[in-house]
C-alpha cells in the first residue's frame, strides 16, 4: 500500500543508517525477538529507519529502541503493541505472531483504574456518601443498644404511662411556660398551683400534712409534679431557698430538672433521689 | 445495606449501549454478550393491535430490509443516544435476561452504562431511566472516551496525556485524558452508520442502484478503506436498478468506496484536529510521544490509522480488540467500582 513512497526513499536514505545498525550488532543474527525480526526485515527490504518514521510517525529513537527490544524506554505497553503493529504493517509482516512473542515482556495492557493519588481530602466528604458499611452498621448497633438501655431504665423507674406523661409534659410546657418566668419574679410562692396549696410558703418548718409532699430547693431548679389524676399540681422553676408543700392524691409523678439541688420529703420521710437520677434529671413515682 | 446479599442473586453489569452493537460485561466473567442493537417487533392485527417482541440482536438484524408489514425492525438508538425509549428498555431487558443465569430471582444488577461525552442531560437521563426500567437497581454513567481509554490500557490515572478516538456506530468520541479525568472531550455524530449512508448515496448517485443497509455495511467491512492504497480490491454487489426496477449485480472497487467515505471521514479528521488544537501543550507533547489510540468499530476501517497519521503527523495506533474496548473499559471500572467514584459521569 505504501509502495510508491517506499521505493522513492529507498535510494536516497537507506545507505547511511545501515552501517550504524550493523556496527551496533547487539542482536545476533539468529535472534528471533520481535525487535530483531523487524530490523532484519527492514534491512532486507533495504529501508532506513527514517523511512519508517516518515510513515508511522513514531520517533526514530522509539523505533531504534524497539529494534533493540528495549521496551522499558518506550511509553507503555499500549504504545509498544501499537508500534509493533504499525511497524509490522509497514513491512507487510503478520503482526499477530510478533505480538504473541511480545507478550511475556510487554503484556496486553492491564488497565489501571485507580483514582489519582491525593494528599487527603480538601473537604470532608459527607458521612452518607463515604462512610463504609461497617461503620454504619456499628453506629446502628450502638444506637440500638442505647435505645434498649434507655427503654429498660425508663421502664424500670417509671410506669407504663411515663411515655405519655413525657408527651403531655412536652405539650403542656408550652401552655404553662409563662408561669416559671413569672414565678421567680413574683416571689417564692408559685401562683399556678396556688389553688392546691395552703399559703404556707413562708412557714417552711411547719410539717406538711400526712400524705403531702414537701419540696426544698437548695438551688434553682425546674420541677413538675402530677398527682394520681394526672393533674399538674406543682410546676415551675424556683430559686434557691424555696420551700413548698404540695397537696394532692398519691401516687405522685415527680420530674425534677436538677435533682442535686432539690430535696423531697413525703411526710417526714426524706426521699432519696439518687436512684432515680439520670444526668441530673430525676423522674420517679411516689406512692 | 444489603449489597452483600444482592451480589448472590445478581451480577453487576457494564453495558456499552451502542448505536450499532450492545455489549455486556459481567463482573468476574468479562464480555459475555455482543449483539447488534436491533429489535424486531411483531404488530398483531385486530382492534387492540398488540405488539410483541419477535427477535432481538443478531436474529433481528438479519430481518432488516426483509421484513413483512407486520414486523417492524427497529434500531432504537440513533447517533449514540436513545431514539425510541420503550424499545431500548425492552431490548436491554432481553439482553440482561440473556446474561443472567439465575432464573429464580428476576435480575436487579448494578449497572455501569456508557454515554457519549457530548450527550445532553435529557439524553443521559433517558439512558439512565431505560436501564432502571430494564431492572437495574443502581445505574452509574461513564463517558465513552474514558471507558475506551481504560479498555485500551492507557494510563488514565497518570499525569500524562492520553488521547483516544472512539469511532462507534453513531458517534465519534474524541477524548484527552490525564490524571483520571477528561481534559477535553468532544463527540461528533459521525460513525459507522454515516459511513454506510455515504456508501448508499454514492452508489445511488453513480450507479443508479439502490442497496440496503446490510449490503452497505458489508461493502464497508470488506473493501472499505480510508487511505488510497496500492492494491485495488473489488466486490460484487447486488441492488435494485432504479431506472429498470429490477435487481442487478455490479462491481464496486475500494477506490470508489474511499471516495464515498471521504465526506464522513473528513468530519472525523476535523474532530481529531479540533481536539489537538484545544489540547494543552504539555499533554500534546505526551500524545506526540505515545500516539493517539483508535478504538471502536470504526478503527477497523482499513487504513484509518494511516489517514489520521497523514493528516495529523502523529503516530496513530489501533487498540487491541477495538470493538470491545468500551465494554471492557467500563467492565474494569465496574470491577473497581466500590473503590472509585471520580471517573463516573454525572447526569
Amino acid at each position: 500500500m505504501t509502495e510508491v513512497r517506499v521505493t522513492d526513499s529507498l535510494d536516497t536514505e537507506s545507505i547511511e543508517p545501515a552501517p550504524a545498525e550493523t556496527a551496533e550488532g547487539v542482536a545476533p543474527v539468529e535472534s528471533n525477538t520481535p525487535g530483531a525480526v523487524l530490523r532484519r526485515t527492514r534491512e532486507a527490504r533495504g529501508q532506513s529507519i527514517s523511512d519508517v518514521v516518515q510513515v508511522i510517525r513514531f520517533s526514530a529513537r522509539q523505533i531504534e529502541a524497539l529494534e533493540r527490544d528495549d521496551y522499558a524506554s518506550l511509553p507503555g505497553s499500549t504504545a509498544v503493541r501499537g508500534l509493533v503493529r504499525n511497524y509490522a504493517k509497514f513491512l507487510k509482516l503478520d503482526a499477530t505472531s510478533l505480538l504473541a512473542q511480545l507478550e511475556p515482556a510487554v503484556p496486553v495492557p492491564e488497565a489501571d483504574v485507580r483514582p489519582p493519588t491525593n494528599m487527603g481530602e480538601a473537604e470532608q466528604p459527607g458521612i452518607v456518601e463515604r462512610a463504609p458499611l461497617k461503620m454504619i452498621a456499628a453506629a446502628a448497633g450502638i444506637l440500638l443498644l442505647a435505645l434498649v438501655g434507655y427503654w429498660y431504665s425508663v421502664g424500670s423507674s417509671g410506669d407504663a404511662g411515663s411515655t405519655n406523661s413525657l408527651r403531655d409534659a412536652a405539650g403542656r410546657s408550652d401552655v404553662v411556660a409563662p408561669s416559671p418566668v413569672v414565678a421567680p419574679a413574683v416571689g417564692p410562692a408559685p401562683p399556678v398551683v396556688a389553688e392546691n396549696e395552703p399559703e404556707n410558703a413562708g412557714a417552711a418548718s411547719s410539717p406538711p400534712p400526712s400524705g403531702g409532699l414537701r419540696i426544698e430547693f437548695d438551688d434553682r431548679s425546674w420541677i413538675e409534679i402530677r398527682d394520681a389524676t394526672q393533674k399538674v399540681v406543682f410546676v415551675g422553676e424556683y430559686p434557691a431557698g424555696t420551700r413548698q408543700n404540695v397537696e394532692g392524691k398519691a401516687p405522685f409523678q415527680v420530674w425534677i430538672g436538677r435533682a442535686s439541688a432539690v430535696r423531697v420529703f413525703m411526710g417526714e420521710r426524706s426521699i432519696d433521689l439518687k436512684p432515680h437520677t439520670r444526668e441530673e434529671v430525676a423522674r420517679f413515682n411516689l406512692e | 445495606m444489603f449489597g452483600f446479599l444482592r451480589s448472590y442473586f445478581s451480577n453487576d453489569l457494564a453495558i456499552d449501549l451502542g448505536t450499532a452493537n450492545t455489549l455486556i460485561y459481567v463482573r468476574g466473567k468479562g464480555v459475555v454478550l455482543d449483539e447488534p442493537s436491533v429489535v424486531a417487533i411483531r404488530i398483531e392485527g385486530g382492534p387492540n393491535a398488540k405488539k410483541t417482541i419477535q427477535a432481538v440482536g443478531r436474529e433481528a438484524k438479519t430481518m432488516i430490509g426483509r421484513n413483512p408489514k407486520e414486523i417492524q425492525v427497529i434500531r432504537p438508538l440513533k447517533d449514540g443516544v436513545i431514539a425510541d425509549f420503550t424499545v431500548t428498555e425492552q431490548m436491554l431487558k432481553q439482553f440482561i435476561k440473556r446474561v443472567h443465569e439465575s432464573r429464580l430471582f428476576s435480575p436487579s444488577p448494578r449497572i455501569i452504562i456508557c454515554v457519549p461525552s457530548g450527550s445532553t442531560q435529557v439524553e443521559r437521563r433517558a439512558i439512565r431511566e431505560s436501564a432502571l426500567g430494564a431492572g437495574a437497581s443502581q445505574v452509574y454513567l461513564i463517558e465513552e472516551p474514558m471507558a475506551a481509554a481504560i479498555g485500551a490500557g492507557l494510563p488514565v490515572s497518570d499525569a500524562t496525556g492520553s488521547m483516544v478516538v472512539d469511532i462507534g456506530g453513531g458517534t465519534t468520541e474524541v477524548g484527552v485524558i490525564s490524571l483520571g479525568g477528561m481534559v477535553y472531550a468532544n463527540s461528533v455524530r459521525v460513525g459507522g452508520d454515516k459511513f454506510d449512508e455515504a456508501i448508499i448515496s454514492y452508489i445511488s448517485r453513480n450507479y443508479g442502484m439502490q442497496i440496503g443497509d446490510n449490503s452497505a455495511e458489508n461493502i464497508k467491512k470488506q473493501i472499505g478503506s480510508a487511505f488510497p492504497g496500492a492494491e485495488v480490491r473489488e466486490m460484487e454487489v447486488s441492488g435494485i436498478n432504479r431506472a429498470e426496477g429490477i435487481p442487478r449485480k455490479f462491481t464496486i472497487s475500494s477506490n470508489e468506496v474511499l471516495e464515498a467515505l471521504s465526506e464522513p471521514l473528513n468530519q472525523v479528521v476535523k474532530a481529531v484536529k479540533d481536539a489537538l488544537e484545544k489540547t494543552p501543550p504539555e499533554l500534546g507533547a505526551d500524545i506526540a510521544e505515545r500516539g493517539l489510540v483508535l478504538t471502536g468499530g470504526g478503527a477497523l476501517l482499513h487504513d484509518l490509522d494511516r489517514l489520521l497519521t497523514e493528516e495529523t503527523g502523529l503516530p496513530v495506533i489501533v487498540a487491541d480488540d477495538p470493538l470491545t474496548c468500551v465494554a471492557r473499559g467500563s467492565g474494569l471500572a465496574l470491577e473497581k467500582m466500590d473503590k472509585l467514584g471520580s471517573i463516573f459521569a454525572t447526569e
